[in-house]
């Protein structure tokens, strides 16, 4: 293992370290299920449109 | 810092998790890295490849449909996992494919996507200039001539300084090429509608469709969705930096998909007025010989930009899917590297550049099944959640080491997905099936990878206890006992 190899572990366990404990204090949220309602209708809505478009 | 020391620091802790202090785009700040994006002059060639097919009602149509769902698909497979977890999607991507898989993906798709990128941009410079040359000094190079190669290879050098040079200098470029280019857009939009109409835009014919009216728009949406998927490689890099999911998400909606459209929809236009797929055509037509010459630098030099931009992520990529290997290769000789295909490519002009249709939808056959696979694995059988130390250890000792580093279950099912796609239309030879027009060939690619994987995984991968997947489950069921 060379200096490199070293700085990169060391720097990785401080980061995760650092991490476990935001997230002991305020966990990261799941993506909102609303927005992705909003991009699903979004998709939907497009596909339908299409849909009525190549059959016209 | 210097810029090799700045190049070094990033190809070595570019991987690693980010901290919330280190994120640092909110809302305003990543809907303008978008818009900077989108605004490229990627988005005029979109535009008259679009014009190529049909006329400028059914491509805005093209446009708005195959961008939502392109752009909403890719944006699931790359920017949420990499938000939340403050990690370039690369490294996500280990408890997709494992990490042997991601390099396969990386150093085949990937690469060559963006080594076709690179070609096309550097021979949409050579074209510039000597469209520049013609009007300028009277000269007549043809636009598949020798010059065209040569100032493609300029180009390329040219590129491969910018990005010695490190990320500084590309974001000082770019700030000044983000905001030129949505000058250059209006400028256009406004010269066109002093010399067209409304309903003369609306009534000029595609400028070389297939007989069939049904075909040709199926093939608009397919292109279009193509381009949405074409942004994968790049989002969740960059959305690891923002400071909340909500952050990530609709500013990227807003410029890949909002601005995007805009300044695609000026090309199309553009296109369709002047009769010419080429937007180096352009310029002088529409803005006079001299306005038209200095747009034309404009547009070379923001081609050079773009280059230095996509080939910085790439190589980055690169460096940190190949192992210790490619960590040790100087990173301006890893950049030279790089750039040998695309040199070579740039000898034939028009490869890539006259068939930029057929580009953007055989990547879109495998960045559409890539992605499909992503969004079964993180959010219905992880259910977005991820062991972020697991991601970093090594061998064995990672839960996603699966079979000897490869997750057979996600390869055979991308694979699927693409196969897919290549049934339902052939981008090389034109042939489709009935239902490529009512469905597309993209989101079946999606559907089938996506599905392929959920059984595949269940078949080979869980029953032998690989992956982690079982992790993600408990992890919940007690944090819901513990609720109770």
């Amino acid at each position: 293992m060379d200096d490199t190899d070293r700085a990169v572990r060391d720097e990785l366990e401080r980061r995760l370290a650092v991490i476990e404990v935001e997230e002991r204090e305020t966990p990261r949220p799941p993506f909102p299920r609303a927005d992705m309602t909003t991009l699903v209708v979004m998709v939907v809505v497009s596909v339908v449109v299409g849909l009525i478009v190549g059959l016209a | 810092m210097a810029a090799h020391e700045d190049v070094a620091r990033e190809a070595t802790f570019g991987s690693l998790p980010v901290t919330r202090e280190e994120r640092v785009w909110n809302f305003a700040d990543f809907t303008w890295v978008n818009v900077g994006l989108a605004i490229a002059t990627w988005a005029f060639l979109v535009g008259g490849a679009t014009a190529s097919l049909v006329g400028f009602a059914d491509g805005l149509l093209a446009m708005v449909i195959g961008n939502a769902i392109g752009v909403a698909i890719m944006l699931l497979a790359s920017v949420v996992s990499s938000q939340r977890y403050g990690v370039e999607q690369y490294t996500v991507l280990r408890s997709v494919f494992g990490f042997g898989g991601v390099a396969l993906i990386v150093f085949t798709v990937i690469l060559f996507t963006e080594m076709g990128w690179s070609s096309l941009l550097s021979v949409m410079f050579g074209r510039a200039v000597s469209q520049v040359s013609n009007e300028a000094l009277g000269t007549s190079i043809d636009p598949s001539g020798l010059a065209v190669t040569a100032f493609a290879l300029i180009a390329i050098v040219a590129a491969w300084v910018i990005l010695a040079k490190g990320p500084l200098t590309i974001r000082f470029f770019n700030r000044i090429v983000a905001p030129g280019l949505a000058v250059l857009t209006v400028g256009m939009l406004l010269l066109i509608f002093t010399e067209t109409s409304w309903s003369q835009l609306l009534d000029a014919a595609p400028l070389a469709p297939f007989e069939d009216d049904r075909l040709n728009f199926a093939l608009a949406v397919e292109f279009n969705l193509g381009v949405g998927f074409s942004w994968w490689p790049v989002m969740g890099s960059l959305a690891r930096l923002t400071t909340t999911p909500r952050a990530a998400m609709w500013p990227a909606c807003i410029g890949l998909f909002g601005a995007t459209i805009l300044a695609q929809a000026v090309g199309m236009a553009a296109a369709l007025t002047l009769g010419d797929s080429d937007p180096t055509v352009w310029m002088v037509p529409l803005g006079g010989a001299w306005l038209g010459a200095l747009a034309l630098v404009f547009v070379a030099f923001a081609n050079l930009t773009s280059l230095a931009s996509i080939v910085y992520s790439t190589c980055l990529a690169l460096r940190q899917a190949g192992g210790s290997f490619l960590t040790r290769v100087p990173w301006p000789w890893l950049c030279a590297g790089f750039f040998v295909l695309p040199g070579i490519l740039a000898f034939f002009p028009g490869l890539l550049y006259d068939q930029f249709l057929l580009f953007v939808t055989w990547t879109g056959a495998f960045l559409a099944a890539i992605c499909g696979t992503v969004i079964a694995d993180y959010f219905v059988l992880r259910r977005q959640r991820i062991d972020l130390r697991g991601l970093y250890a090594h061998g064995a000792a990672s839960p996603y080491h699966f079979t000897g580093g490869f997750n057979v279950a996600a390869l055979l099912s991308t694979g699927l997905g693409a196969l897919t796609y290549v049934l339902l239309y052939n981008p090389q030879t034109l042939d489709t099936r009935p239902a490529f027009n009512l469905l597309t060939a993209s989101v079946p690619a999606v559907v089938v990878a996506a599905v392929a994987h959920l059984l595949l995984t269940a078949l080979l991968v869980r029953r032998a206890g690989q992956g982690g997947y079982d992790a993600a489950r408990p992890v919940v069921d007690r944090s819901r006992e513990g609720k109770v």
